[in-house]
């Protein structure tokens, strides 16, 4: 019994800022963030022109960017991947729209 | 007429002060110079020439279509250049872009991803310096 509640406390936990405002909370900031880093160098594309796989595909080996070292802090990497992900073309924050 | 005269003066005269004594660019000069100094304890001064002439080299250990930093920032600091993928990028001149070396984290990022970028390698604080001091006397 106790278990169980461990494990629902700990899927509230979880849940909670995926679930907010009825959908995928992305960090505050990160839609700037995107477009300041990734139109430094290029054309900023929209999150709907891939989807999540891709996207974590791209966030994953920015060290290797189109053959540019494109490495980002780790909070300005994740903040951007999540922005990404969260609009994406199959993205949680797409698809019931 | 005498006070428009007067008037282009100061501002000139302003804007050449702002350029060399802005104290985030002296604070990032001073930590490259304390760096710099580890590096070789003999070292004394960042040199203009010298960073002109790594600005304008080509080098090799980089990219092959990226032998200089003139490639993208071309061959005159005080004007626009463009990234490979075609965006615009501001004049590397301070002279142009007052705010250029002013942000330790930018100077930092853009840095370790251009010296790789050209050089194949990370630059040293002498050569940071360097390149500072030419780009922020143009």
């Amino acid at each position: 019994m106790a278990r169980f509640a461990m494990a629902l406390g700990a899927l509230l936990l979880f849940a909670r800022p995926a679930l907010a405002d009825g959908g995928f909370q992305v960090p505050a900031g990160a839609e700037a963030e995107t477009i300041q880093e990734c139109g430094a160098c290029h054309t900023v594309l929209r999150p709907l022109t891939h989807k999540m796989i891709e996207w974590r595909a791209i966030m994953d080996d920015l060290s290797d960017h189109m053959g540019e070292d494109a490495t980002l802090p780790e909070k300005t990497r994740a903040d951007i991947e999540a922005y990404l992900i969260a609009n994406a073309s199959d993205g949680p924050n797409t698809r019931h729209q | 007429m005498k006070l428009r005269v007067a008037l282009a003066v100061a501002f000139i005269a302003s804007t050449a002060a702002a350029a060399s004594t802005n104290p985030a660019r002296d604070a990032i000069l001073a930590a490259l110079m304390t760096q710099a100094k580890q590096e070789d304890p003999t070292f004394t001064s960042f040199s203009a020439d010298r960073g002109a002439a790594l600005w304008l080299a080509d080098h090799t250990g980089g990219k092959v279509e990226t032998p200089s930093c003139t490639t993208c920032h071309t061959k005159d600091p005080t004007a626009w250049g463009q990234t490979r993928a075609l965006k615009p990028i501001a004049p590397m001149a301070v002279s142009r872009t007052p705010d250029r070396f002013t942000d330790p984290a930018k100077v930092d990022k853009w840095f370790v991803r251009n010296c790789k970028t050209v050089l194949g390698r990370l630059c040293t604080a002498v050569e940071k310096g360097d390149v500072i001091t030419y780009l922020s006397g143009k």
